[in-house]
């Protein structure tokens, strides 16, 4: 056979093959997605992202915890699953060839052991969106937005957040400490000793109550030590600030959006998320907006050049929480538990 | 092999630069071990309705006759009030079984994962993955 002939038979050989086809044909990824106790989790959230064009594509387990993804066009992929009550789940470097259908269970584990009142169910309440009544946000008689209310604790404003939010610029000692406190489970935070655990302004675990007057807006988090802060909107800092574990806060209106600036912390208590430590240089602006009755939105920016190279932004909703109220919580009561913290 | 893999997992995946601490006041797993699932039935000795952990006692009687006093560890009142539990739905006397885990430093403590009444019933079954109502 001529050269050419032969050129032309392989081709389309190629071209007509059924192995060809498949590398344009789509592919598929599908499972079963299971808890620790190999019980089946509907309502997962699974995510791709191609590698290649960075498209997403999802999917949500069933009621038999079953999913398929896909049609996925040939390629690498990233998957996720970002669900309240469990650790967040990874798998990257997924490869799709064409018209492949890849099998993959996924078994999710709890972000806490299921403890009656503070496991599974409990954090998938506290990051889950709420129902909550519509309508314009109120406003006080001096015009300002009303963020008085009880509301529920602050949540991610973007639910895959943990993936594909702002990613802190931390120094390597700030870097090394918090995946050593993330590894070792959190067992010297200063919570377990119900000292404060986090410098944010709102409680992303516990009920907060907010209440509002021309001069000072003060947050109640139920299970927080203190349970209170205040952040005065008639008065700039003291000029001789001690370092405090909260620090000192002051507010100032910028049309509907109260901007808080708080200075003067001492290095004690973390940051959250991620659990980061920080310094006294540590200032932390929040940007508090209520959009509607329902939904009050922060954006803290946190500035430490001891701690990280640039500001980092976190941005937080929390869903109003009609009829609840917040409880007395006194830490201290009858704490065994920092005795028997092992850690890892 | 299965405890081989859950280490794997919480090692593995459970370091995310990004991930809100999932705890009230600590991580469960900094303090009870998922490796090491216990079941203990006992009768009821104490009940502390207190802060950061409610808590209650069990006086579980081993096969030689001896009787150990474990200490089960719950949710804070607050979130065991929210989720229909009362002060009163477990008393002192009462025959129960505890499903949880056991502490890591070998002390008599566990968490408490499940309570069953000595009649079946299930103490706080509230949450939907018993797919039980509040009581």
């Amino acid at each position: 056979m001529p050269n050419f002939a032969r050129s032309i038979l392989v081709v389309g050989m190629l071209v007509f093959s059924p192995w060809v086809l498949a590398q344009d044909d789509p592919g598929s990824i599908s499972g079963m997605v299971s808890d620790s106790n190999h019980a089946v989790v509907p309502g997962a959230p699974i995510q791709v992202k191609s590698v290649q064009t960075g498209a997403i594509y999802k999917a949500t387990s069933s009621s038999t915890g079953n999913y398929t993804l896909g049609p996925l066009p040939a390629g690498t992929y990233d998957l996720f699953i970002v669900m309240p009550g469990f650790i967040t789940y990874r798998k990257p470097g997924v490869v799709i060839q064409g018209g492949q259908k890849l099998r993959l269970d996924i078994p999710l584990a709890e972000a806490q052991l299921n403890t009656l009142g503070d496991g599974r169910e409990f954090y998938t309440d506290i990051r889950g969106v709420h129902s909550v009544p519509s309508g314009p946000a109120p406003r006080t008689p001096d015009g300002k937005p009303d963020f008085t209310g009880v509301w529920h604790a602050v949540r991610d404003a973007d639910p895959d957040a943990e993936i594909y939010a702002e990613k802190p610029a931390a120094l390597p000692w700030a870097a090394a400490i918090a995946k050593e406190r993330t590894e070792g489970n959190g067992k010297d935070s200063p919570g377990v000793r119900c000292l404060p655990n986090n410098v944010q302004p709102m409680s992303a675990t516990w009920v907060n109550k907010l209440v509002q007057t021309p001069v000072l807006l003060l947050i109640f988090s139920e299970g927080n030590t203190p349970p209170f802060r205040q952040i005065f909107l008639d008065r700039g800092h003291p000029a001789d600030l001690d370092p405090t574990w909260l620090g000192h806060s002051t507010g100032k209106w910028e049309g509907d959006t109260l901007v808080v600036d708080t200075f003067g912390f001492n290095d004690k208590a973390w940051i959250a998320p991620g659990n980061f430590p920080h310094t006294e240089k540590l200032r932390m602006i929040t940007r508090i907006r209520r959009p509607d009755l329902g939904h009050l939105e922060l954006e803290i920016t946190y500035e430490d050049p001891g701690t990280f190279t640039k500001p980092w932004k976190v941005r937080q909703v929390a869903d109003l929480a009609p009829g609840e109220e917040i409880w007395e919580y006194i830490c201290n009561e009858n704490n065994q538990d920092a005795e028997h913290m092992v850690g890892k | 092999m299965r405890r081989v893999a859950m280490g794997f997992l919480l090692a593995g995946l459970g370091l995310s630069a990004l991930a809100w601490p999932a705890f009230a006041h600590h991580a469960f797993a900094g303090q009870y071990d998922i490796d090491n699932p216990i079941q203990l039935t006992g009768i009821v000795t104490k009940i502390e309705w207190m802060n950061p952990h409610a808590r209650f006692y069990i006086d579980v009687k081993d096969e030689s006759g001896n009787v150990t006093n474990w200490n089960i560890e719950l949710g804070p009142p607050l979130v065991l009030r929210r989720a229909g539990w009362k002060l009163d739905s477990l008393k002192a006397g009462d025959q129960v079984t505890v499903a949880g885990y056991r502490a890591k430093d070998g002390a008599k403590m566990a968490n408490g994962t499940k309570v069953t009444l000595s009649d079946g019933r299930q103490v706080f079954a509230g949450s939907t993955a018993d797919g039980s109502p509040k009581p």
